[in-house]
């Protein structure tokens, strides 16, 4: 490959990633600003997304009932945790934290005691290329990108057409003031919750063909969302769907001259130089901080 | 003369004890040390670090490079762990205390998770999941008896501890102490009051990681080999947990929840294989049941 291909090549792969890595940040951004509560556990949902693929692509040999299945069963389990383990915290940002690590912990090891510590692959659903922008690029991944826009696009809808979007958009506005209005507030967290693991939960499904999937996957992509939520500016749907596909595409850019991890460490970097510039990230909007 | 009754009896306990109830005493010294290095940023400045392993596992690894690289002492292993730890905290502080309370943990958790996945990345200066192995020491740079004795590692974590232990006694009733207390207490006031905060939290932060790295020294040298698992966040975790069973609020409190949490996972160890399951239980009855542990033990400090 020459020089010209390979940086179109890595741009396309860091557009995929980045649209997964939005899908997945949405879902962090989306709990945070309406609950306040940063799910340490998001990447354990993004994980469990990917296994339950694994899983009932085995058993089904059918992607589309992975797709079908696995985000929901996470969106689920999510609501659970809302109802159980965020309900009784759910006004303290640091206790949110430490519970969801419980909640991380718990998932991580679940799945190593149940499916085991091997590393598994998916096949690819759609396998072939097809030639786009001189360079033969395959097909999976550009239908992943095309799934990701429709569920981000399928949220906004949701947020913006719906009754329950209109909820969650008060809620996000003045909790205190949405309960006074009559909104069922806690139904509206469990919403949102389980809005924001199904997100998780599709990203891993999408992304388990083109990773290896095994129980510690959580970790990278987790450190990835945080980069991502803290240069966007925590609560911010946008800005973190904006700030993940630019990462994407500037970590894809750089992983042409060296390696997926050192670019990770330029995203870390690029991280810290908005904290020290802009310490409530670039997009960050003041009816969301409060 | 309390403290005088149980180093003594630390001192004589060996005896009492198997082969691996001392090399298992060691272990646990070692990650006391660790819970209190924790602590100065926790329990006594206020800051919730969600990023230690990174600090005691560029310890363990300094010590280790120093054993390979360098000259086959302890002491010098120590050092070079503690150098290690010092300047990744120095960076990692340098942005991380520029926020507070959840942000704070998002940073520190962050970092580590990248450093995680770097340690994973270059195995051939890590060694991965596999580590580094080096033939264990002698006391002093090549002489007296070997460091893969129990009993010799046992007095060495024990020495370390004991000298970490009388010096951040010594700290949390400094002046300096104080400051960090009244940091915690109240950043408005402390600013008030002519203090730049945010420099003595990044000094309470750099402080807190050159123990962890002290910790993560003892661990390679009575180990003899470091592998690339110890910048795992559950070894984060660990110290939260520890400190919240033992107390915030002192010095010794993180120490004694160390030892708690450590002998209770051994014994359990027999019938549970995934001792991680009920740790993350634990946490979250903690958050739910005892959320004061969080926020008010450290109001017992001894000091102000």
């Amino acid at each position: 490959m020459d020089l010209t291909t390979l940086v179109l090549f890595q741009l396309l792969n860091g557009l995929v990633w980045g649209l997964v890595i939005a899908l997945i940040a949405l879902g962090l951004a989306l709990i945070f600003g309406i609950m306040e509560v940063i799910n340490v556990a998001h990447g354990s949902l993004y994980m469990l997304g990917a296994v339950l693929a694994w899983y009932v692509f085995g058993v089904t040999e059918s992607f589309a009932a992975a797709v079908l299945i696995a985000p929901v069963a996470v969106g689920a389990l999510s609501m659970g945790m809302e109802r159980v383990v965020l309900r009784p915290v759910e006004n303290e940002k640091v206790l949110t934290i430490i519970a969801t690590t419980g909640v991380m912990l718990v998932l991580q090891h679940s799945v190593l005691a149940t499916f085991g510590g091997a590393v598994q692959r998916v096949p690819s659903p759609l396998p072939g290329a097809v030639k786009i922008l001189g360079i033969h690029y395959p097909v999976y991944r550009l239908a992943v990108a095309a799934a990701s826009v429709a569920a981000i696009a399928a949220l906004w809808l949701f947020l913006s057409r719906t009754r329950y979007g209109l909820w969650l958009r008060a809620v996000r506005q003045d909790g205190k003031m949405a309960t006074a209005l009559g909104i069922p507030v806690g139904r509206v967290y469990m919403l949102a919750v389980g809005l924001g693991g199904l997100l998780a939960g599709l990203g891993g499904v999408l992304a388990a063909p083109i990773v290896v999937v095994q129980y510690q996957m959580g970790f990278d992509i987790l450190a990835t969302v945080f980069i991502v939520v803290v240069i966007g500016g925590f609560g911010s749907l946008f800005g973190a769907a904006a700030t993940a596909v630019l990462l994407g595409m500037t970590e894809g850019l750089i992983t042409v001259v060296a390696t997926p991890t050192w670019a990770r460490i330029t995203s870390l970097a690029i991280m810290g130089a908005i904290l020290l510039a802009r310490p409530d990230g670039i997009f960050r909007r003041r009816a969301i901080a409060r | 003369m309390t403290a005088g009754v149980v180093l003594l009896a630390l001192v004589l306990l060996p005896a009492a004890l198997s082969r691996f109830g001392r090399f298992f005493a060691a272990e646990i010294f070692t990650w006391a040390l660790y819970a209190m290095g924790f602590n100065i940023c926790f329990g006594m400045t206020g800051m919730l670090s969600f990023g230690h392993a990174a600090f005691f596992a560029s310890g363990a690894y300094g010590a280790t490079f120093a054993v390979l690289y360098l000259v086959r002492d302890p002491w010098v292993a120590l050092a070079a762990a503690v150098v290690a730890a010092t300047a990744l905290a120095t960076l990692v502080g340098f942005f991380a205390v520029r926020v507070v309370s959840h942000s704070f943990v998002i940073i520190t958790i962050t970092f580590s998770l990248v450093l995680l996945l770097l340690a994973h990345s270059q195995k051939d200066v890590t060694g991965g999941d596999d580590g580094l192995l080096f033939p264990p020491l002698a006391l002093v740079a090549g002489a007296g008896p070997s460091l893969a004795t129990p009993l010799v590692s046992y007095y060495v974590a024990l020495a370390v501890l004991v000298a970490a232990y009388t010096l951040l006694r010594r700290l949390s009733r400094s002046p300096l102490g104080l400051v960090f207390q009244a940091v915690r207490d109240s950043e408005r006031r402390a600013t008030l009051a002519g203090y730049d905060v945010q420099r003595y939290r990044w000094l309470a932060f750099v402080l807190s990681g050159s123990v962890a790295g002290l910790a993560g020294g003892v661990y390679a040298i009575t180990h003899a080999q470091v592998n690339a698992q110890l910048f795992d966040v559950t070894v984060s975790v660990d110290a939260v947990i520890w400190t919240l069973i033992g107390g915030a609020g002192s010095v010794l409190g993180p120490a004694v929840g160390a030892a708690l949490v450590l002998a209770f996972t051994h014994a359990v160890s027999g019938w549970i294989v995934y001792t991680q399951i009920p740790v993350g239980i634990l946490l979250i009855l903690i958050v739910i049941f005892w959320p004061r542990g969080l926020s008010g033990v450290w109001r017992s400090w001894p000091a102000s």
